[in-house]
């Protein structure tokens, strides 16, 4: 007990020091950022929690179907977690340190995935709990329901554990033995997200359709999800068979994929190696080969094009989804099928989709954690004769290369799907890829001045880093120019107005473009030059 | 080739790192540089590569001012830190290609020198395969091909022979003297004192970020080791020059 307290102790002092490495500011900062993130994303889900459990308790009755809906959302949001988790490596880099002292090897591994479930747990709780409290607070439930209801919001997190110590191997073993298996993953954990995205929509409106249908159909929907009626039953009625069904339903996973992960626990890495013994040499020009390197860095990591590359990979989605649907589908959908009183024109629709493409390409910015990502290989680049110039424009470069060629594509296809005037067509077109080359230059002024080079895990750049979080709000507010610029001052010129935002919002951003570059390759050259390797 | 006078680095928080150090390699000199841990022997080396900047001195790599002129400075510089982290995530042969693209080495001279200094130290099959599964030695032997395919000027080591197995030593070393001895120099930082004393015509000694003996290796050292000398001298606040 004693040893794995002291573990359990040193995997938070861990967590706690790298914290406390910044500047007192910026670690201030961070913790302010990740908390008001937290406030936003859980009291947005808190209030879409209870306003599910208000419709279903208050006006439909149905307590049973409102804590079945809430095990659902939750749950699924579990497996996504778990899943994202999973893109990281399981290899604990301490390993051998830990299995050469003195303490069993289950204490070592109960250790890791206490950790794991502390660090995680309170975000699924944040999820459900809601939901728990809320049908309780609204009559759904009795006081021993809502104990076995926080007993089980406390045990679904296992869920997540589970699914992302099993994908983790399986993301290995791909990630490891497949040739170009980072990009595979990266593919396929694109794909789970987008479908998870989809899926939800769905089900949300699905629910509620059954919840109309009565309590005969809501009974018939949960008895169908054989798995998590065990716990929908077990929290609102406690029988035996229902807790025994949810503890294994829980467990029984749990307790497989614990074993699978204790016995490859400290187990070296495969290397997968080439069977090709001619070397290849080819010469390439400076500017190409600095761009090669960040792709290849790029690719090689699959949370990081997982985080940046998730815009484009919507915006393809939403255009295919577009070009089939077809310009009057779409109409009705964004009427809410006549339930707005609203009658959009084809400009007015196309508007509204080259402002979505912008918050995509606010979303598709490698630049903020960049120059961070080097990390301990920041030497190379910095010993080597490169112009600090063409260094950054390599960076620039790829986040341009992932998000601008696509959306001029796509943009293009729109505007002959909806049969915009070509000058419409353009003013669309370019407003997202200026919005996006706007915020990737500031993404990188931005990790100029916060980099962050001692990170052990990529998560702490790619996710959790201030230069991050201050890009994608930065990026939020730029996404907004056109509407701002539209309501200030092209309102009045109607659909006219609509092409003529979308062009003079394009100006502004080059405007700023502008400064940014100066500002990057001017005083930005030594402020990289002074960075520390 | 190598000129630093008066290097003063001063971290944030206070610590002075290296103090008013002033040392000459010269065309030819496989110069060794000793000093215990945290004596302020990396840092020297940061700073004349460029990857540090220092508060008060001069570099001078070839009479050229690492401060003013860096990209020439550095044109002429190999350097390979004491521990390589590399780009895991490519192969050795992308790797070495990505250097000599910098360096802007022809095709076939790459393809001579790095077959060349493959063979030597015995990795040219291990180039087509990604750096992660790479050993620490391995990095290091990929690190001094890296070096060695641009013929440069002026080799900055640290800790050069940490992870190296003896034969791959014993062909650094060789390949050391007859890198100096067609008129280039290496500054390389050691704790390994045997190889210091055997290798270098020329050594400095630093504590505390201080130097406290430099010149020709035999004049310092005298009849004592040069371990003996470094006891001594690392124990007592002496200067010999």
């Amino acid at each position: 007990m004693r040893e794995f307290m002291a573990l359990i102790r040193i995997n938070f002092l861990s967590f706690l020091g790298a914290l406390q490495k910044k500047k007192k500011g910026r670690y201030v900062g961070g913790v302010v950022m990740i908390l008001f993130f937290v406030f936003i994303f859980g009291g947005s889900m808190s209030m879409q929690a209870v306003m599910s459990a208000y419709q279903l308790v208050v006006i439909y009755n149905l307590p049973r179907y409102a804590i079945f809906v809430g095990i659902v959302s939750s749950l699924a949001f579990s497996l996504l977690f778990g899943l994202m988790r999973a893109t990281n490596s399981p290899t604990s880099k301490d390993a051998d340190l830990l299995l050469a002292m003195p303490i069993r090897k289950s204490t070592v591994v109960l250790s890791k995935i206490i950790t794991q479930y502390l660090f995680d747990a309170p975000i699924l709780i944040l999820l459900l709990l809601p939901t728990m409290i809320a049908t309780f607070a609204f009559g759904g439930l009795q006081v021993d329901g809502l104990l076995r209801g926080v007993l089980a919001v406390l045990i679904i997190p296992v869920l997540s554990l589970t699914v992302s110590l099993l994908f983790g191997y399986l993301f290995s073993f791909i990630r490891e033995r497949v040739p170009g298996g980072s990009i595979i993953l990266t593919g396929i954990t694109m794909v789970i997200l987008l479908g998870y995205i989809v899926i939800n929509m769905q089900t949300n409106t699905a629910f509620m359709r059954v919840a109309e249908m009565g309590p005969m159909q809501t009974t018939q929907t949960i008895e169908q999800f054989f798995p998590l009626r065990f716990l929908t039953y077990f929290i609102t009625d406690g029988g035996l068979t229902d807790t025994v069904g949810t503890m294994a339903f829980i467990f029984a996973p749990f307790a497989v994929t614990l074993s699978l992960f204790a016995s490859r626990y400290g187990r070296s890495e495969y290397q997968r190696r080439s069977k090709n013994r001619n070397l290849n040499f080819r010469v390439r020009p400076l500017r190409s080969t600095l761009l090669r390197i960040e792709l290849k860095k790029y690719l090689a990591s699959s949370l990081y094009v997982f985080n940046t590359a998730f815009g484009t990979i919507m915006m393809i989605a939403g255009t295919v989804a577009i070009l089939v649907m077809g310009p009057d589908k779409v109409r009705s959908i964004l009427e809410m099928d006549g339930d707005l009183p609203l009658q959009m024109s084809m400009s007015q629709i196309a508007a509204i989709i080259a402002v979505v493409f912008s918050f995509m390409g606010a979303m598709t910015i490698t630049t903020p954690a960049s120059i961070s990502f080097e990390g301990k290989k920041f030497w190379i680049v910095r010993s080597l004769p490169i112009r600090v110039a063409d260094i950054l424009a390599a960076k620039l470069m790829l986040n341009i290369l992932l998000f601008v060629p696509f959306v001029l594509i796509c943009s293009f296809l729109v505007s002959v799907r909806f049969g915009l005037h070509p000058i419409e067509g353009l003013a669309f077109a370019i407003l997202p890829a200026m919005v996006n080359i706007t915020i990737a230059v500031a993404g990188l002024i931005i990790n100029l001045l916060m980099p962050k080079l001692d990170w052990r895990n990529e998560a702490e750049i790619i996710k959790q880093s201030m230069s991050v979080m201050l890009a994608v709000l930065l990026g939020f507010a730029i996404s907004a120019t056109p509407i701002v610029m539209y309501f200030l001052l092209f309102a009045r010129f109607g659909d006219s107005g609509l092409a003529l935002a979308g062009f003079a919002s394009s100006g502004f951003l080059m405007l700023i473009l502008v400064i940014e570059l100066l500002i990057l390759f001017i005083p930005g050259k030594k402020i990289f030059e002074n960075i520390p390797a | 080739m190598l000129q630093i006078s008066n290097l003063t680095k001063i971290y944030p928080g206070g610590k002075t790192a290296v103090k008013n150090l002033s040392l000459t390699v010269e065309n030819g000199d496989l110069y060794g540089f000793i000093g215990h841990n945290g004596a302020g022997k990396t840092t020297t080396i940061k700073s004349v590569v460029g990857l540090l900047k220092f508060e008060e001195g001069q570099i001078l790599v070839d009479g050229h001012s690492v401060t003013a002129e860096p990209l020439l400075c550095k044109s002429m510089i190999a350097y390979i830190p004491d521990t390589p982290e590399l780009y895991d995530t490519v192969t050795g042969t992308q790797y070495l290609n990505f250097i000599s693209d910098v360096y802007r080495v022809s095709k076939e001279d790459r393809s001579v020198r790095i077959e060349k200094y493959a063979r030597l130290l015995e990795i040219a099959g291990d180039l087509n395969n990604p750096i992660s599964s790479y050993s620490h030695g391995m990095k290091q032997k990929l690190s001094f091909i890296a070096a060695f395919v641009h013929e440069p000027k002026l080799l900055i080591l640290d800790e050069p022979f940490v992870g190296l197995d003896p034969r791959a030593a014993f062909s650094v070393k060789t390949v050391m003297k007859e890198f100096c001895e067609k008129g280039n120099a290496i500054f390389f930082s050691t704790h390994v004192l045997e190889v210091a004393e055997k290798l270098c015509n020329k050594i400095a000694i630093i504590k505390n970020g201080e130097l406290i003996a430099s010149g020709d290796t035999q004049s310092v050292k005298g009849d004592r080791s040069l371990e003996e000398l470094f006891l001594e001298l690392t124990e007592e606040e002496n200067v010999v020059q």
